[in-house]
């Protein structure tokens, strides 16, 4: 009988009412914050992107090159052209990207490696040129996955943190891969390219 | 880059017998003008006049009143009091008459002595004005020469102000540009420029003084420093800003670009640091170069250094309120250790090009 009482009704309406209108205020800018480092990890990654497309555009002219000098080396070239195509296979999956990424390195580093065989190679102006616009593009590949990583640490935190988890379980945000940082051994050995 | 001892034998071997004949101007210049380069001056002449007049005075007041007295003493002995009277008032007018002519015409010698044209001599020592412009053109070329690969340099020169704009870290607008000690050198395979600027701007302010306000326009600096152009070893096309804590620049003149955190919490602790994109800023700011920018921090945080990175140069701000390159009259030329300054001087700055590692350019530019 009391709980009926209209004065009491009204009362913890309006205490409902303001509750629902906090959780909802604090919801939407919870969602909005996902959706913005979401925006962002989307938007540095298509950066990311363009730039490992250069690389991928280059690497045939690099395989023909050393080919010429190196032509029994096939296990690497095989394998340097099966990523590549796995790569255009998959442009749309962040995940799928990052795991190729983080195979290329090392191939790509036993390339190097090889050509240190072949002393003509090394003294080719075409390779040179090869050689400096790769490792270039090494760098600002390096550049964005750093910047990648960061975005994405923003991003996962948010996902993962309390409050904000709650509505990113509700709304079915999940967490994004991060690349792996390179170790000295993927890492493209730049000093026997100076030569 | 050369080290301290490199210099100083060179200083022994070449620049001592070099700096020889101004060495001679200099106590020349000090025995006309004084050690602190005052005496001789037009006001200087004029405190002397009237030094000497008021002393000049005095000294005849005291003579004439001796000579009354005297005079008094001779005449008392020796006439009646009617003509004692007569005479000393004839004697204390004619006196005072005679002195005042006296002090007037000796008044005008005075002044004809202290203002007759200065005999001419041969070579008459520099001014010390001309000095500290010989000094520049002579010494501090030399230790230049010895400094740099190449190098061009001008004393009353600076960086254009078109470069001081397209670098960007100071947004307020100035009315006065002026600078000084403007060198362009190369080191290496690195181009680098550098000035001392000192930018104004006008400000109108409202003085409060006892019950009475008015308003007036004051100077205040925009910036006043160390001013550094170089030749960055990356190509790039956005804009970077590297911002000390420390910094007297209104941050919020900054924020039209984005807030970047990087991974180097050190690095971190030293600057903020303000880009148009993100990725760019990371091939900018590798790894080791956050670390070469720590040191290089560190080495300069009496100055705290400001940098921004635009048109694919880097330039630098170190403020500071001392003039580098100016030497003092007492500061002897053949004294290694005054000497040794303006070497420390050049080679702090070029000693940029090193710490941040400007000359490695294996592939790019």
């Amino acid at each position: 009988v009391f709980l009926l009482d209209p004065f009491i009704l009204f009362f913890f309406g309006i205490i409902g009412g303001f509750v629902l209108l906090v959780v909802a205020v604090f919801s939407a800018n919870e969602y909005n914050k996902l959706v913005e480092r979401r925006n962002a990890v989307n938007k540095v990654f298509s950066d990311v992107e363009a730039l490992l497309k250069k690389r991928y555009d280059l690497i045939p002219n690099l395989v023909t090159a050393v080919k010429q000098y190196a032509s029994h080396e096939e296990s690497v070239f095989e394998e340097i052209a099966r990523l590549r195509n796995q790569f255009h296979a998959t442009l749309e999956s962040i995940p799928d990207q990052i795991s190729i990424e983080d195979q290329i390195h090392p191939v790509l580093s036993r390339l190097f490696v090889l050509v240190e065989n072949y002393p003509e190679l090394k003294a080719s102006d075409h390779f040179l040129h090869l050689q400096k616009t790769l490792v270039e593009l090494e760098e600002q590949i390096s550049a964005g996955r750093r910047a990648y990583n960061a975005t994405v640490s923003q991003y996962n935190n948010l996902v993962e943190m309390v409050p904000s988890n709650l509505i990113a379980t509700l709304f079915r945000f999940s967490i994004y891969p991060w690349f792996r940082a390179q170790s000295d051994e993927t890492t493209l050995p730049a000093i026997a390219l100076a030569e | 880059m050369k080290s301290i001892d490199q210099f100083k034998a060179y200083f022994e071997s070449d620049l001592k017998p070099k700096f020889a004949s101004l060495e001679q101007e200099r106590l020349r210049t000090i025995q006309k003008y004084g050690r602190n380069g005052l005496s001789g001056s037009p006001a200087d002449k004029d405190f002397a006049i009237q030094i000497l007049t008021v002393v000049y005075l005095i000294f005849c007041g005291y003579l004439f009143m001796f000579l009354l007295i005297l005079m008094g003493i001779i005449i008392d002995a020796y006439f009646s009091e009617w003509i004692v009277g007569r005479v000393r008032e004839i004697v204390f007018y004619t006196g005072a008459i005679l002195y005042i002519v006296l002090a007037f015409i000796l008044y005008s010698f005075f002044i004809r002595l202290l203002n007759r044209p200065e005999p001419k001599i041969p070579n008459p020592p520099l001014t010390p004005q001309e000095y500290y412009q010989a000094f520049n053109e002579t010494c501090i070329v030399a230790i230049a020469e010895f400094v740099f690969d190449q190098f061009y340099y001008e004393r009353q020169g600076m960086i254009e102000p078109a470069d001081y704009q397209t670098c960007q870290l100071f947004r307020k607008t100035y009315d006065a540009y002026s600078g000084q000690d403007y060198f362009f050198g190369k080191l290496g395979e690195t181009d680098i420029e550098f000035c001392e600027l000192n930018v104004t701007r006008e400000e109108t302010v409202i003085v409060r003084r006892d019950n009475s306000t008015s308003i007036e326009k004051v100077n205040r600096p925009v910036y006043r420093g160390l001013f550094i152009k170089l030749d960055f070893h990356k190509n790039f096309n956005g804009q970077l800003f590297l911002i000390p804590e420390k910094t007297w620049l209104q941050r919020d003149g900054i924020g039209r670009v984005e807030l970047i955190k990087l991974e180097d919490p050190e690095f971190e602790k030293y600057f903020k640091v303000y880009g148009t994109d993100q990725i760019e800023a990371r091939y900018l700011l590798s790894y080791s170069m956050m670390e070469n920018l720590t040191e290089f921090y560190r080495k300069f945080s009496d100055n705290p250094p400001h940098l921004s990175f635009v048109d694919s140069q880097l330039f630098i701000a170190l403020p500071q309120y001392k003039n580098m390159f100016e030497t003092q009259l007492q500061d002897s030329l053949l004294d290694f250790d005054a000497m040794k300054v303006h070497f420390i001087n050049m080679t702090d700055i070029l000693s940029i090009i090193d710490l941040l590692n400007l000359n490695t350019r294996i592939w790019s530019k």
